[in-house]
């Protein structure tokens, strides 16, 4: 059986429930009844507010340390030409065989890559509807690693940040078994609480992205006798390379 | 529900050593990494009452942070319902699902599908549903319900899992983790990417964006959010944040005091179906916001239990959850936050009674990452029990006899003095050998002392009042100083 | 300097030792120490289970007879909590509101009172033993009180005080909840005492009755050789007159006035 499209706007009042009016006005009056005044709220001020302060060596070696803890890997590497050889060599050591890319220019990686005889798909090449997505995502095993560019590296935390675009798919960092995100210095901060400003002022702008996604580590689970495991649903290798000079 | 039902639930817990050895074994797990996590902080107070500072505020704005997030979720490209009950909110997704027709749901973990029955009434329209998360995976194969808010399966042992493991497989399997973990990669990575619908629970919506946070140690919340076609979300009218970097708070607090994490390995915060030239995100999201009870705690005594993020912490750390684990509560939340939910959401007439699993040792509201005074509420569901009669005819008189007893002195002297000669039958080497019941229950487990021949205010006058005794050179300053500040 | 002993009417009833010890310590501090007769029990184990108006009633009586009193002082956290905590709640909005303050503001530990009002830290007590503590939630979460025993104790001379593993865990008496409940009660019980056993003490301390009637009840039915007693109760043998020996005085530390 087919889907149907997302066609026309839907009328939500179809879906049965309370309308919006009925349910928030049933508890405007219970707040009101306790005294509360609800209509202009000022957010309380805290005394958490610190801005970024540290440098970026500073910031590098946290976020490497962090990630590292967290069971994933962390490199330097000092241009984008080395970071691509990095990858190819991490690939070959793995014995992967193809990649997907997403998010930013792959054009001179796909060619060392490829060198190597690695397969590399782009993002923006794969071109499936959803109906097409069980099978093209089932073969999922031809992409051995999904690489991509962060849009953020957290230090405090060892995360990396991606937003989703027509160019940076979420499943390029969720579905294959490895995951390796080159991140630009400029996209690595302090703490997480600037991630979620940038993205707030973003949204302001020109309407949040369908989703940001912080990724910190392998994937886990304690669901088993709390013994931990890596790689139940998501990635269980994260790799994270840090690309410095011009 | 009757108060049989829950002392026997608990004696079944008590008797289940397997059980008790898992819960333990767990809950140690979870709450030295909490304490361990506290530790890296120097303000974890401070948090703690800014985490708080920011639940109150925003609760009581709740209307105002719901009609925008509401909006905004519209201008994103979603929908949005409102149920007011349990099973309007059922309706909803069955509609939801009929609308798309859906035919098979891959889930993330949501409390409030819990609360409502969502899985079943699905099953009754013809619908394939899958738990994702693989604890929630481990118990619906068993055909049971979480026992823990953050490991759900936490009280079933290896060998069961791998047996239930094996049944799906038509093979034995060995009970190691990594084998047990593939087994579970496998079955669910075909569930996320056949599944029509997805529906996942919400840990934080956000006012500002209209998004929804999902965090997640597996990736299931990603999963579910990110392939299935049709995206569902089930979230509690108090879960929400008003702004964007709020988050940044309450992400530490929610993890830190669950599993001692600095964040979990993914926090998804997605916001409505994929924007237009995008390949992968749902085509339709829909957001269901449920009252089922929450707004009658508005404004009461009581309110404060809508600030519960949900962590976890409060059930690892007290001590009568880590003897029996969650089931003995009878109902979807255990522990202490159980204890105070499950009567507001399903009446104290009731459910009062789950509020007598308690010492009230305080530990729950020490714990809590947004200072919720639990020990205060388990009195005060109490406190609602009597007053609505629902306690036994007998404890009411017992007590009502008490007040009376204890604003006499002079009664309570001739008490004691009564109690003196008539405990003489029943005292053996300054032990009772007897008692009635309530009290037996007591002496089953334990030895009670007599009453000795004298009590302290028969010591007072007879001795104590005329002794004088020599004075200690101590130290320290004495009180003077205090004293005189005080004014007295 | 007078305080007014708030005696509980479980030390009053079932452990009047307790209260001679906590007497003769205060004596000893030279404070002089009444026991104003009408007091009865402060009401916690009507308000811990729901019964606010009897908790009431007992908890007038009390205030009245702590009415003229310039200090009152109290061998247990948990009836002290009770009273400094809680009766700003449950009489709030009652005629009696202001008095309740009153006593809540002047009621006092008695390990509270000796650290925090006399500022007695060491009070050159002897005594050879090993000793564990029991750190009473009441005492800790309800009434604040974590370190103040412990100082004390740790100024013992002779007294090896050993860390109680999971210190902060409830014994399991919960007032009613031990009779109500009387299986996860007792299993409670015995976590604390597995605990107890592990730290090879002679003597088990703790500063409320209540905890150490269900620990001592639990260990007499497990045959278990440990001293069960009240801090005061040791502190007040501890600081006898006839137990300073000559090695102390010779230390030029203590000395009977």
């Amino acid at each position: 059986m087919t889907l149907k499209g997302r066609g026309p706007a839907l009328d939500e009042a179809h879906f049965g429930g309370e309308s919006q009016e009925e349910f928030l006005s049933r508890i405007r009056a219970r707040l009101q009844g306790a005294g509360y005044v609800a209509d202009h709220p000022s957010f309380p001020a805290g005394p958490l507010e610190d801005e970024e302060q540290a440098s970026y060596e500073q910031k590098a070696e946290r976020f490497m340390k962090t990630l590292v803890e967290l069971g994933g890997e962390a490199y330097r590497a000092p241009s984008r030409e080395e970071a691509f050889r990095l990858i190819r060599d991490l690939l070959l050591h793995r014995d992967v065989k193809g990649v997907l890319t997403s998010g930013g220019d792959w054009s001179q990686c796909r060619a060392i890559l490829e060198e190597a005889g690695i397969a590399v798909e782009s993002w923006d090449e794969v071109a499936f509807s959803h109906g097409e997505a069980d099978r093209e995502l089932a073969r999922a095993d031809r992409w051995g690693a999904g690489l991509l560019w962060a849009d953020y590296a957290v230090a405090e935390l060892g995360s990396i940040a991606v937003l989703s675009s027509p160019r940076q798919g979420r499943s390029v960092s969720l579905v294959p078994p490895l995951m390796i995100a080159l991140i630009a210095p400029e996209a690595l901060v302090e703490r997480r609480r600037t991630v979620l400003r940038h993205v707030a002022a973003l949204a302001k702008e020109r309407g949040v992205p369908s989703s940001l996604t912080l990724i910190t580590g392998p994937s886990r689970s304690a669901d088993i006798e709390n013994d931990l495991s890596i790689g139940v649903h998501g990635p269980g290798q994260v790799i994270a390379i840090l690309v410095e000079g011009s | 529900m009757s108060k049989g039902a829950l002392l026997e639930r608990i004696e079944g817990a008590l008797a289940n050593d397997r059980l008790r050895e898992a819960v333990k074994r767990a809950t140690n797990n979870f709450r030295s990494g909490k304490a361990r996590a506290v530790l890296e902080y120097d303000d974890w107070e401070a948090m703690r009452e800014r985490a708080r500072a920011v639940r109150a505020h925003t609760i009581a704005h709740l209307d105002y942070y719901l009609a925008q997030l509401a909006a905004k979720v519209r201008e994103n490209g979603g929908y949005v319902h409102f149920a007011s009950t349990g099973e309007q909110a059922v309706e909803i997704v069955r509609k939801i699902a009929r609308h798309y027709g859906v035919k098979s749901v891959a889930k993330s973990k949501s409390m409030v599908s819990e609360e409502i029955h969502l899985n079943d009434a699905l099953k009754e329209d013809g619908i394939e549903v899958y738990e994702t998360d693989l604890g929630e995976y481990i118990i619906q194969l068993a055909g049971e319900t979480p026992s823990h808010i953050i490991g759900p399966a936490l009280h079933k042992t290896r060998e069961e899992i791998a047996e239930l493991f094996a049944q799906l497989e038509g093979r034995t399997l060995s009970t190691d983790t990594p084998t047990l973990t593939a087994v579970a990669r496998r079955q669910l990575r075909n569930v996320f990417l056949t599944a029509d619908m997805g529906i996942t629970g919400c840990n934080f919506a956000v006012a500002e964006t209209g998004s929804v946070t999902l965090v997640t140690n597996e990736g299931n919340g990603r999963m579910v959010t990110a392939l299935p076609r049709i995206v569902v979300t089930l979230m509690g009218m108090e879960r929400i944040v008003p702004r964007l970097e709020d988050l940044d708070l309450l992400l530490t607090m929610l993890t830190r005091s669950a599993t001692g994490q600095r964040a979990t390995s993914y926090t998804t915060i997605f916001s409505g179906p994929r924007r237009d030239g995008e390949k992968d995100g749902p085509e339709a999201f829909h957001l269901v916001i449920v009252d089922n009870q929450r707004s009658t705690i508005l404004g009461t005594e009581f309110e404060e239990a809508l600030h519960c993020i949900r962590c976890g912490a409060c059930l690892n750390i007290c001590p009568v959850y880590r003897q029996i684990g969650g089931h003995a509560y009878g109902w979807v939340y255990s522990g202490p936050i159980g204890a105070v939910l499950t009567p507001l959401y399903r009446g104290v007439e009731e459910w009062g009674e789950v509020a007598l699993a308690s010492s009230l040792c305080g530990a729950c509201w020490e714990a809590c990452p947004v200072k919720i005074p639990l020990h205060d509420m388990l009195i005060g569901i109490r406190r609602e029990s009597a007053e609505r009669r629902r306690t036994h005819p007998f404890e009411r008189w017992i007590f009502r006899g008490f007040g009376w007893m204890m604003h006499r002195p002079g009664l309570y002297r001739a008490a004691q003095r009564a109690g003196r000669w008539l405990q003489r039958p029943f005292v053996r080497d300054g032990r009772f050998r007897w008692a009635p019941a309530p009290l037996s229950s007591w002496l089953k487990t334990r030895t009670l002392p007599a009453l000795p021949s004298k009590g302290f205010r028969d010591l007072w006058q007879s001795e104590l009042t005329k002794q004088r005794e020599p004075r200690l050179a101590v130290k320290a300053a004495f009180g003077e100083q205090r004293e005189e500040g005080r004014g007295a | 300097m007078r305080v007014s002993l708030f005696v509980t009417c479980i030390v009053d009833t079932l452990y009047p030792q307790v209260g001679v010890s906590a007497v003769r310590l205060l004596r000893r501090l030279g404070v002089d120490v009444d026991f104003p007769s009408e007091q009865t029990c402060c009401g916690q184990p009507a308000y811990n289970s729901g019964y606010a108006a009897d908790a009431r009633r007992a908890a007038q009586r009390l205030i009245q007879a702590f009415r003229d009193s310039q200090w009152v002082v109290g061998p247990s956290g948990s009836c002290v909590a009770m009273v400094r905590h809680l009766y700003p709640k449950l009489f709030q909005g009652h005629p009696m509101e202001r008095e309740a303050l009153e006593l809540a503001e002047k009621t006092y530990e008695l390990s509270q009172f000796i650290v925090d009002v006399l500022g007695v830290t060491d009070m050159g007590a002897t005594f050879d033993g090993v000793a564990t503590y029991h750190t009473s939630c009441h005492m800790t979460r309800g009434l604040g009180v974590k370190e103040a025993p412990l100082t004390l104790l740790r100024n013992v001379r002779g007294l090896r005080l050993v860390d109680l593993p999971f210190a902060e865990d409830c014994c399991g008496f919960g007032g009613t909840f031990a009779v109500k409940m009387a299986s996860l009660s007792t299993a409670m019980a015995d976590d604390k005492l597995d605990n107890v056993a592990k730290t090879q003490a002679q003597y088990l301390l703790g500063g409320d009755m209540a905890c150490l009637m269900h620990l001592k009840g639990r260990m007499e039915k497990r045959g278990m050789p440990v001293n069960v007693m009240h801090w005061a109760e040791l502190l007040e043998l501890a600081t006898r007159p006839d137990r300073v020996d000559a090695r102390t005085l010779a230390d030029g530390e203590v000395s009977a006035s």
